[in-house]
């Protein structure tokens, strides 16, 4: 019995991502599902934890994520690729839980004290930020798109459509973002340069 | 090549690095477990459903038959049959339970799971 079942997990780790979700979708097949689940999970959880810099919270959203996934698996098109499908997803999630932690803060809001200005502007950047920091730096869209489209290879198209945002402003997002990530990681990059 | 272009080249060289230390076998174990235990709910849910919806039509058909018996009456008299006045004695009820019974089922269950 174990030899089938291993048997069958390496025939299903040779099948494509598309005849995995057709697996999914017509036989509700769950190992399938768990093949999909271990393909795709870091470039899921590494895109959350970088919009959330918090890679628990991200764990949490990805698996949220997997499970909204197999849920509506039926809506699948398979004219774009499934990790594709998958960030489209993932954002949604993280966009969802940011509105339900931003609505819970506001209600609280009124009950805590007043944060007193320390003096301390938020432009005074440490100027030895690595990457991952200087990310929290960036706008939300940028991180977005910057994340999709260097880290994870999409085309400018292609994060249009995952991200739902404009051609144009995916375009503009990228190269802002570029820009800041430049002026913050300067010295480091220059470091670098003469090493 | 410029300073410019030079911390560019870096720039994307370090942002291109792929997302590692994921401990993928332990999330996808969470995440199958989440889903069967998902798709257990959804049968256990559906089942119950269909056996409540069975249940309740079996139960309301004699009632609704003498309820409606005289709009079967009515029927069998314009179509003066008596063959057909003992099928329309069920048609009736039966059609509206069963379209109970199914509707629920239908809007839930049996979406189209290929496009």
């Amino acid at each position: 019995m174990p030899d089938n079942k291993s048997r069958h997990k390496s025939q299903l780790n040779d099948l494509s991502d598309i005849n995995l979700v057709n697996r999914v979708q017509l036989l509700g097949d769950q190992a399938a599902f768990k093949t999909l689940v271990l393909r795709h999970n870091a470039k899921v959880r590494g895109f959350l934890a970088r919009l959330c810099q918090d890679k628990d919270q991200a764990d949490d959203l990805a698996q949220e994520c997997f499970l909204l996934a197999f849920r509506h698996i039926g809506k699948y098109r398979p004219s774009g690729q499934f990790s594709s499908w998958l960030l489209k997803i993932a954002q949604r999630c993280y966009l969802q839980e940011k509105r339900l932690i931003s609505r819970r803060t506001e209600k609280w809001q009124q009950f805590l004290p007043r944060e007193t200005d320390n003096g301390c502007s938020d432009n005074q950047v440490d100027i030895s930020l690595d990457l991952e920091k200087a990310f929290t730096m960036l706008s939300e869209n940028e991180t977005i798109c910057l994340t999709l489209c260097y880290t994870m290879g999409y085309s400018h198209t292609e994060v249009a459509d995952i991200s739902g945002f404009p051609l144009g402003s995916v375009k503009t997002y990228i190269r802002t973002g570029k820009d800041k990530l430049r002026d913050l990681l300067e010295p480091q990059l220059k470091e670098n340069r003469n090493v | 090549m410029s300073d410019h272009e030079a911390a560019d080249a870096r720039l994307e060289q370090a942002l291109s690095i792929e997302f590692s230390n994921f401990d993928s076998d332990l999330f996808s174990e969470k995440v199958a477990s989440r889903v069967s235990r998902m798709v257990y709910l959804r049968y256990l849910v559906l089942s119950i459903g269909w056996l409540t919806g069975l249940a309740v039509f079996f139960l309301m058909l004699p009632v609704l038959s003498t309820t409606l018996m005289p709009m079967n009456t009515l029927l069998a008299e314009s179509l003066h049959n008596d063959l057909f006045l003992r099928l329309f004695h069920w048609f009736i009820p039966a059609t509206l339970m069963l379209l109970t019974t199914i509707t629920p089922a239908l809007l839930s269950g049996f979406r189209p799971r290929v496009s």
